[in-house]
């Protein structure tokens, strides 16, 4: 099996790209915006590089964007062109301060729809309906032979930057497992990550980056999960009930756990999704992930989200149904995604599918 | 954004639409910073002014003699450098000074002899403003890039063919710009207001003679402050919309929309004229976009400030898409208060006209409307001649009565004073 790496439709910028990918100028690295047409730039390489390096048919696994690979000597003049209008089709030239100069349509950002798929695994996020920018992210590695390994970080809304949070979160995960080391390294170098982002304090409305955390490892039949804040994992299974594999870090949670309410009145409260743990500086040094172990008993699909979609599938079985129907994982996900839209939108929608075979098939292929 | 060139634009809209709306409104104001536009080199000034030296203006012969006064005050003004003419208009027109007929070059011993010309104005004949027109186009048609300023005073009716007239002012329509006066009640307001309207200028009423000096020395110091030629506004809508309007709404409101001239099938431009070092003038644009759906967000429209072949400012315009009734619903103080202002102007213009016609219903309905608008607003130099034309009972709901004897030159000074908008206090974009 040699699992290609299929990103689309955003075209994913390459690791260490120097072009604006709504305007093709020229940029300098680490730069926030596009000097010439002030397009976000995907600051952190994106969810898609990241992937893209690691699902590569590359038998050593290159968990992370390569910078001593030697930089591309890209001449400023001879910025590639860009994708056309992605509502009329117009020629990249004519889109101007990420407008088509034909229909006027704002071009989305790189981030606001990602895919990355190849055989058995797949991962959308999706900027919803409501939010202007897409501050989730996903790092995922599936290489030939070596264990998947999937992380899922939502930005934390009401603090500064925390698109630039989960990316770097997800990323530094990512690096961790793909590298051998375990569930609570991942969380201390995402949690690094997180603090990384900027020592500059935030204005008083707003909190420092953060994000969530969820990360799972599959090898074989075992699934390892580690889980802050409120990104969650389900296993639909081909035959039987769903399951919620995770527990929130969240006010209805703590609520529900202690007793103190009904699920039904906890999950009535404006606080319900508040979370009540997550990554970043302002983080309890004492937080640690929840880690669980789960061999489904038969042929299944894995799902890590964030709450973009459970929000509107708060049981296991209404997330099942949502995914229900034919489809490799990259349809599911994106079934699942366009669920969560069409009930609204109204967060950003990350949503990983990882296909799993169950105990007798994996004894067989192995 | 500030430039270089020392415009700026300010974009005041709310950009919320519901689902399935298409009606984009926007306020723009433009503003040129005095440094850095009065720093460039200033291109080439020509200042015409032209007289009326029909035989009305000898009666009462306080006309002619605070015309020779003012001609000759505004001669002595004339900023050195500057290309300068006197024309004396009747039925027939005569450049006066110089007396070759070609623009004079504004220094000492030019102001001095245009002075003592303007002296000995006399009047004698009829009116035919149209040749006054001619004249000044045929003289001003070879600046080619310069700033291109007329005054005109007249002290009453046009006496040609209606069709000569608007031919003249079709004609002379982007050669130059022409601010126009009428001293005393013998004119029409509607008559110059088609002239300044095409020639980018202000129609306003001289009621005393004795104020004549006062207003060409306004004038003189006002195109002495013009160092930016040709200003035109450069508008993108996206393919399939309409652009309803496109409205200078302060310092006065002159719709635009008719001026456009197509650059390709997206774009129009719109002349403003010449431009001081430091003035602000608002713009409301109003653009029917086809319909996005809930989340889209679009380009409405994109204004360009256009000087020579360059843009030096601009302002976006946006439609976002919502079914958050809360936001589509909202609207935006600046665009609220020009529409208001442009109602007043009309209803200002129905009220007298309904007047004129007999029509006292009509004209108490539309002039009290006037008065609600002018007090909402808080545009107390309307409000002022207004109370001159009715009786206010109660400026809140617009009651009033119109009065039953009006001076004619105080109905007039609210004709010329109803596009004169005031500008609503800032909110942050």
């Amino acid at each position: 099996m040699t699992p290609p790496a299929s990103p689309a439709p955003a075209p994913a910028p390459a690791a260490g790209a120097l072009a604006c990918p709504a305007c093709g100028a020229a940029t300098v690295a680490g730069d926030r915006f596009c000097e010439a047409c002030g397009a976000d730039l995907p600051v952190t390489t994106a969810a898609a590089p990241a992937a893209a390096a690691a699902t590569s048919a590359d038998p050593a696994p290159a968990p992370t964007p390569q910078p001593e690979q030697p930089e591309p000597d890209y001449a400023a003049d001879l910025a590639p062109p860009g994708p056309p209008c992605a509502s009329c089709g117009a020629d990249w030239t004519q889109i101007q301060d990420r407008y088509c100069g034909v229909c006027g349509m704002k071009q989305p950002a790189p981030r606001d729809h990602i895919e990355v798929s190849c055989e058995g695994v797949a991962a959308v996020t999706d900027r919803g309906r409501r939010h202007h920018r897409n501050e989730d992210a996903f790092a995922l590695r599936a290489t030939d032979g070596l264990p998947v390994v999937a992380v899922v970080c939502d930005g934390v809304s009401t603090t500064v930057d925390p698109g630039l949070a989960s990316q770097g979160a997800a990323d530094a995960a990512l690096a961790v497992l793909a590298g051998g080391g375990d569930l609570n390294a991942a969380h201390a170098a995402a949690q690094a990550a997180a603090v990384a982002v900027t020592d500059v304090p935030p204005p008083p409305d707003l909190g420092w980056p953060s994000c969530t955390f969820l990360a799972g490892v599959v090898h074989g039949n075992v699934v390892h999960l580690g889980a802050l804040g409120d990104c969650r994992s389900f296993w639909l299974p081909e035959a039987g009930e769903a399951v919620t594999l995770t527990e929130d870090d969240s006010w209805a949670a703590e609520q529900i756990s202690s007793g103190a309410m009904s699920p039904a009145d906890a999950y009535r409260s404006p606080l319900a999704h508040t979370i009540t743990r997550w990554l970043g500086r302002d983080a309890d040094p004492g937080w640690a992930p929840r880690l669980s172990e789960f061999r489904p008993g038969g042929p299944g699909r894995l799902v890590l989200c964030s709450d973009g979609l459970w929000n509107y599938a708060e049981q296991a079985a209404d997330v099942a149904a949502a995914a229900a129907g034919e489809g490799d994982a990259l349809q599911v996900a994106r079934r699942l995604t366009d669920f969560a839209n069409a009930q609204g939108g109204r967060d950003n929608v990350t949503v990983v599918v990882i296909e799993m075979k169950g105990p007798n098939t994996m004894k067989e292929s192995s | 954004m500030t430039t270089a060139a020392g415009f700026s634009a300010a974009v005041f809209q709310n950009e919320f639409l519901a689902d399935g709306a298409t009606e984009v409104n926007a306020v723009i104001t433009v503003t040129a910073a005095g440094g850095a536009a009065a720093g460039a080199a200033s291109p080439d000034k020509a200042v015409l002014l032209i007289v009326d030296t029909s035989g009305s203006m000898e009666n009462p012969s306080s006309k002619i003699r605070a015309a020779r006064r003012a001609a000759a005050t505004a001669c002595e003004m004339m900023p050195d450098g500057a290309w300068f003419a006197l024309i004396g208009g009747s039925d027939r027109v005569v450049c006066l000074y110089p007396p070759s007929g070609e623009l004079a070059r504004a220094g000492e011993g030019t102001r001095a002899e245009a002075a003592a010309i303007a002296a000995q104005l006399t009047g004698g004949g009829g009116t035919a403003i149209s040749t006054w027109l001619d004249l000044a186009r045929g003289m001003l048609q070879p600046f080619e890039g310069g700033i291109k300023l007329a005054y005109l005073l007249t002290d009453g009716e046009n006496r040609e063919n209606e069709n000569e007239f608007q031919r003249a002012i079709q004609r002379a329509t982007g050669v130059f710009q022409c601010d126009a006066r009428g001293v005393g009640a013998d004119w029409h307001v509607s008559e110059l207001r088609q002239i300044t309207s095409a020639l980018l200028g202000e129609v306003e009423i001289i009621k005393d003679p004795d104020e004549m000096d006062d207003d060409f020395r306004a004038f003189l110091e006002r195109a002495i402050g013009k160092t930016v030629a040709d200003v035109r506004i450069r508008m993108w809508a996206p393919k399939g919309s309409t652009v309803r309007f496109v409205r200078q709404v302060a310092p006065t409101i002159d719709d635009l929309t008719p001026k456009a001239k197509a650059v390709n099938e997206l774009t129009a431009e719109f002349p403003t004229g010449a431009w001081a070092g430091d003035e602000s003038r608002d713009y409301h644009v109003c653009v029917d976009v086809p319909p996005g759906a809930v989340g889209d967000e679009k380009l409405a429209a994109r204004v360009s400030l256009m000087v020579g072949p360059d843009a030096v400012s601009q302002g976006l315009v946006r439609a976002v898409w919502t079914d958050d009734d809360a936001l589509s619903t909202r609207i935006n103080a600046q665009v609220a208060h020009y529409t208001g202002q442009a109602e007043l102007a009309q209803a200002i213009q129905e009220g007298l006209q309904a007047r004129k016609e007999g029509d006292i219903d009509t004209a108490t309905v539309k002039l009290g409307r006037a008065v609600q608008l002018a007090a909402q607003s808080g545009n107390e130099g309307t409000m002022r001649v207004l109370r001159k034309v009715v009786d206010v009972e109660d400026e809140r709901t617009g009651t009033v009565r119109v009065k039953r004897t009006v001076e004619k030159l105080d109905e007039m000074e609210l004709d010329t004073r109803s596009t004169r908008t005031v500008q609503v206090k800032r909110e942050a974009p």
